[in-house]
């Protein structure tokens, strides 16, 4: 496996600093924000996204998503629909991804679906490369977790 | 005697003014504000209104005490009058006419103006303890004893609730600390008490008059118990004499006997008793009672005996008188009185045969008679025939036992008569009736003195020339004639002085040193003590009394002569012996130890710090001695380890405030040195239990919840998510010997942060947010104490400070590229701490928040709950119409159910009010729609309620956002943030009309399965 790169989608330096770090296998890319992975990904140089979940760090005119549509939703609450967006920008990012082909690379999302089979029900059926690690988790997890899903085995 | 009056006239009157008004200022008439105005217009204004009748009768009453003191005491109660006649309802004008009359007199017109000033105030304690003294004064009848009765019930009850009231009031300034007013609350507290026993007294004269004897016994008990022992023996005694007055002699007796405390009263009440016991004694014998008639003929003719022996001059007139006495002894031969003067007249005639018959005759007539008894002793004593001198003055002594001058005369005659020990025990009994000041004191201490040195040796013993030179050395000694006393003391060969003699001779010549040591005779004085201490020696312990007196008084020589260490050495050999006497040896050890320096060289607080031990085991005994003395005398024993305690109080006194003294040293050394240690345990002990864990804090305070989530969730994916695989990445790279300088120094800017760039680690991320959580419980006014009870933090807290304390390790890994050991052992601690049962415990803590199962059943509640509000419960409202689509509930909701309740009642009963706004007449109906909602995107699962209703009036959600407080709804959309859930308002197809909707996501019950 050695020489597949992997594009870390987070708001901070966290995971590509511990990835490269302590899971050395990989080569590592990376972006702060949707449409920047978007170029990234067409370029075609990433194997596997290795995706964050909440991205507050990231400015707010960078964030995937309808914010008026959420606006709505929470009764005009325009600070509320941030915040919604914020916390799952990893999720619409991946919708958006999905919505422009990139359907083939394999995503795993850094969060824990263990507590939630129904919601990842719902996910891994609408994004059938999908996989997800939890937030604490060992560099050799992450390692094998990464080879298992570059090699197609199932997760 | 009349400034006395006037003073007391002037007190009673001020403390009237007092009791009633506050201060002397009103002098003693209750002022109404309007009545002060009067008089200030009074004085200020001539042209004024003229004063109000009240202002009158004060200025008058002015007067009187002027007049009164000025020694006009008629005018004074003129103007008293005058004033009551112009103000008769006015309190203190009463009260100053009635204190009156209480002192002048008459007691009937005091009696009936207390009574009147009574019934304007009847709560007044001054008026009501007049008038109960006065009408105890003299017999009362049986009205008055009611009314008497009537008045201490009433007020005792009274004062007993002003002290309920008093106290309560107390403890009230003692919670807020006003300290000035609990000082005013405690005197008036002590004063309440105070009246309190001066009623109770009142109400025991009372039980006197009455007879009431069971309610006497009833009340003093209750004074006793209230402490003042002391206070009552004048009571006690008092109460002795009533029914000593009213012949119950057992009663009087049995009061006499708890007179305790007072020397006085104690030897008034032992004299009573005496008297008692004798009369009784004397009735017993039946010498009372007998008729003894003398008619009108014989009475004169006694008389004319009298008169002729009265005025005799010479032999001859005697003779004359014997002879009309003699002639009136014929015709009435058993009138004493004849006899006894016929004895007198014989005794001037020197007829002693004679004498001695007429008076035994008298004395056979009237064997009580005091006159003829004594007639006959005093015959006697001038035949010097004491014995019979002594057996008449003992009968006349048996009527009258406490005169002292008799008791004298008759120990004189006993003395004379060889009977020393009853010479000396009477003198004794002679003193027992004495007070100390009595002017026979000093003759009686004399005769007690010379006897008790004739009494014992002669008493028992065949005199010989050792019995002879003690008894005269003994004289010498007491007559303070110390070389005298040697001197005869010498006159018997030491070989053959005996124990009692070397006593005397060293006594003799220790008081010689002190003499010649005051005449700064010091050469003298040394010799003198060394002859003494020579005679002590001589002593064997073979007589263990006077061995024991001579080892003290060589104790007392060794002190003397600073040699205390021998002094202290001498009184523990005799320490030893059971005739010796424990207390004053002991405190005589205990008093020399206390002056031995042990230690010179060292300042006296380390001395008294070292003698700690010492000093605390001697204080320890020494007042042990003491509590047990006191008990003794409490309970009417004065003896303590066979010796008389109350000889030894004052010194064992003295010594206990000396050992206190020193012990205070070590006290306040031991204290200075332990205080901040024991400060520092408790502090300590108070950070690790005080305070809550989340757990227990989110028991109580459900509504935290949502708050407490949303920080836990932070701490989960702020401090946590990343820096778990760095922790374990990092400690396997030092586990396989890898190169980790830089690893090191990531992972020490990522855990603790960099200084240098003033970047956060995660460790500050983590106390920034133990601080919120700590503010939100703060909030709610509890403590938290996540670091010692919360196992969740507790770790994770734990994990992170032995990172800190590696930090130093850190560096030596940047430096060196290889971990030490330290650094590999607390590596692996904290990640076990922090991955391990941190992370574990954290899950287990978020779980434990999802809190509430929402079922229909609940939402029916809360809608009853609304409908039946007082302000809806009149309105005619249908049951809640409820649906459920996709299986909604029952739902598990992340809420607290007080917070639940309170978003769901808003909108119902908002919905209800304007309904029946709308259409006033009809019926109110409302529904509750309950679906799921799924996000497409993020595949979140929400719960909505939709709260329904009929009313065309629409509230906008900028209503909604806008916090407004008058619907209610604000406050609602608020709390639903709080959970991180939404509001809003929908249009309803028919019958409703539109809905508002509040969305709550809906977390999954599932366990996380992950661990690292």
């Amino acid at each position: 496996m050695t020489g597949k790169t992997v594009l870390v989608i987070e708001d901070g330096n966290e995971y590509i600093d511990v990835l490269s770090r302590f899971v050395t296998e990989f080569n590592y890319e990376q972006a702060h924000d949707g449409h920047t992975a978007l170029q990234l990904l067409q370029q075609g140089t990433a194997d596997l996204i290795y995706l964050d979940m909440r991205f507050d760090r990231t400015p707010r005119d960078l964030l995937i998503g309808d914010h008026s549509q959420q606006t709505k939703r929470f009764g005009g609450d325009v600070e509320r629909a941030w915040q919604f967006l914020e916390k799952n920008q990893g999720l619409f990012i991946l919708n958006y991804l999905h919505q422009n082909g990139v359907t083939d690379t394999p995503v795993v999302v850094s969060h824990d679906f263990s507590n939630q089979p129904t919601r990842w029900a719902h996910l891994s059926k609408t994004y059938p490369n999908l996989s997800w690690l939890p937030d604490t988790i060992t560099p050799e997890n992450i390692s094998e977790h990464f080879k298992r899903v570059l090699s197609g085995k199932s997760i | 005697m009349k400034s006395t009056a006037v003073v007391v006239f002037v007190l009673l009157w001020g403390a009237t003014a007092l009791a009633q008004d506050g201060g002397l200022l009103d002098l003693g008439v209750n002022v109404s504000p309007t009545t002060e105005l009067d008089a200030g217009a009074d004085l200020g204004a001539p042209d004024a209104a003229p004063p109000s009748p009240a202002a009158r009768a004060r200025s008058l009453c002015v007067d009187a005490v002027e007049n009164f003191e000025a020694g006009r005491p008629r005018t004074a109660l003129s103007k008293l009058k005058a004033a009551v006649r112009l103000s008769p309802n006015q309190f203190g004008v009463i009260v100053n006419l009635a204190d009156y009359y209480k002192l002048m007199g008459p007691r009937e017109s005091a009696i009936t103006y207390y009574r009147r000033a009574r019934d304007l105030n009847p709560r007044d304690l001054s008026v009501a303890g007049n008038l109960i003294d006065l009408l105890l004064t003299q017999n009362p009848p049986q009205s008055d004893l009611d009314t008497v009765q009537r008045i201490v019930k009433f007020t005792l009850i009274d004062i007993q609730n002003r002290i309920d009231e008093v106290k309560t009031e107390q403890q009230r300034l003692q919670r807020q600390r006003k300290t000035r007013k609990l000082l005013k609350a405690n005197n008036t507290l002590r004063e309440l008490n105070e009246h309190l026993r001066a009623f109770l007294r009142r109400e025991i004269r009372w039980a006197m008059r009455a007879r009431a004897h069971n309610e006497v016994g009833r009340i003093y008990e209750a004074l006793s118990r209230m402490g003042l022992i002391q206070d009552l023996d004048d009571l006690a005694l008092e109460l002795g004499n009533y029914y000593r007055q009213i012949h119950q002699e057992t009663n009087a007796v049995k009061w006499y006997r708890r007179v305790q405390r007072s020397t006085k009263l104690i030897r008034n009440a032992k004299k009573a008793i005496a008297e008692i016991e004798h009369q009784q004694s004397v009735r017993e014998m039946g010498l009372v009672g007998r008729p003894n008639r003398l008619n009108d003929a014989d009475a004169g003719r006694l008389s004319y005996g009298r008169e002729l022996l009265s005025r005799a001059q010479d032999q001859r007139s005697i003779r004359d008188a014997v002879t009309v006495l003699q002639e009136v002894a014929g015709k009435k031969p058993l009138l004493w009185q004849v006899h006894r003067l016929l004895g007198r007249a014989y005794t001037s005639l020197g007829e002693a045969a004679l004498a001695e018959q007429a008076l035994l005759t008298a004395v056979a007539l009237n064997p009580t008679g005091r006159d003829t008894l004594m007639s006959l002793a005093e015959f006697y004593e001038t035949k010097q025939r004491w014995k019979s001198a002594s057996t008449y003055f003992g009968r006349v002594l048996r009527l009258v036992p406490t005169d002292a001058k008799l008791q004298l005369r008759q120990s004189k005659v006993l003395e004379k008569a060889g009977w020393y020990s009853d010479a000396l025990l009477q003198v004794n009994r002679a003193l027992d009736v004495v007070p100390e000041d009595h002017p026979l004191e000093p003759s009686l201490q004399e005769q007690k003195l010379h006897l008790e040195g004739l009494a014992k040796p002669i008493a028992n013993k065949p005199e010989t020339t050792a019995d002879r030179v003690q008894a005269t050395a003994q004289a010498f000694f007491r007559a303070e004639q110390y070389g005298q006393a040697v001197k005869e003391a010498r006159k018997i060969a030491p070989e053959e002085r005996r124990p009692e003699l070397w006593l005397l001779l060293g006594r003799s010549e220790w008081r010689r040193a002190i003499k010649y040591e005051r005449r700064d005779q010091t050469k003298r004085a040394r010799f003198a003590i060394e002859r003494a201490n020579k005679a002590l020696e001589n002593i064997s312990s073979a007589n263990t009394e006077t061995y024991c007196e001579s080892r003290r008084l060589l104790a007392h020589l060794r002190e003397r002569q600073q040699r205390p260490n021998a002094a202290i050495d001498l009184l523990k050999l005799a320490q030893g012996l059971p005739a010796c006497g424990r207390l004053g040896l002991e405190l005589e050890l205990v008093r020399l130890e206390l002056l031995v320096q042990v230690r010179p060289e060292l300042p006296d607080w380390i001395s008294d710090l070292l003698d700690f031990p010492y000093l605390w085991a001697t204080y320890w005994r020494l007042s042990s001695m003491q509590t047990e003395g006191i008990e003794k005398q409490r309970q009417g024993l004065d003896e303590l380890a066979d010796e008389r305690f109350n000889e030894y109080a004052k010194p064992l006194s003295d010594l206990l405030i000396q050992v206190r003294k020193r012990l205070m040293t070590g006290y306040v050394i031991a204290g200075s040195m332990f205080g901040p240690l024991a400060f520092w345990f408790f502090s300590l002990l108070r950070r690790r239990f005080r305070g809550r864990t989340l757990v227990n804090f989110l028991e109580r305070v459900p509504s935290a919840q949502g708050d407490v989530h949303r920080i836990l969730s932070a701490v989960r994916h702020e401090v946590l998510k990343h820096n778990t695989t760095a922790l374990k990445g990092f400690l396997d790279g030092i586990e396989a010997g890898e190169e980790i300088a830089e690893r090191a120094e990531w992972c020490r800017k990522a855990l603790l942060g960099d200084l240098g760039r003033g970047v956060k680690g995660a460790k500050e991320r983590l106390d920034l947010y133990v601080r919120q959580l700590e503010y939100i419980a703060q909030s709610h006014r509890h403590r938290l104490n996540l670091r010692y009870r919360d196992n969740a933090f507790g770790a994770v807290l734990s994990g992170f400070d032995i990172l800190e304390s590696l930090e130093q390790e850190f560096y030596v890994a940047e430096t060196t590229g290889r971990a030490t050991r330290a650094l590999k052992r607390g590596m692996r601690r904290a990640t076990e701490r922090i991955n391990g049962e941190g992370y574990r415990e954290l899950i287990k803590l978020l779980q434990s928040l999802r809190g509430l199962t929402v079922t229909k059943e609940v939402c029916l509640k809360i809608f009853e709950g609304v409908r039946s509000e007082r302000s809806l419960v009149n309105l005619d409202i249908s049951e809640l119409r409820i649906s459920v689509t996709d299986d909604a509930i029952p739902v598990d909701l992340g809420v607290a159910r007080q917070d639940f309740e309170d978003m769901l009642r808003n909108p119902i009963r908002n919905a209800i009010q304007a309904s029946h706004k709308m259409d006033v007449h009809g019926e109110v109906v409302i529904g509750l729609s309950i679906g799921r909602m799924l996000d497409p995107i993020t595949g979140e699962s929400w719960t909505e309620f939709f709260i329904k209703d009929r009313c065309p009036t629409m509230i906008s959600e900028t209503l909604i956002h806008q916090r407004s407080i008058e619907s209610g709804l604000g406050l609602m959309a608020s709390l639903v943030s709080k959970y991180d859930g939404s509001v809003r308002v929908e249009a309803q197809p028919a019958p409703w009309t539109k809905a508002v909707v509040i969305s709550l996501p809906c977390p999954e019950n599932q366990q996380e399965t992950w661990s690292v």
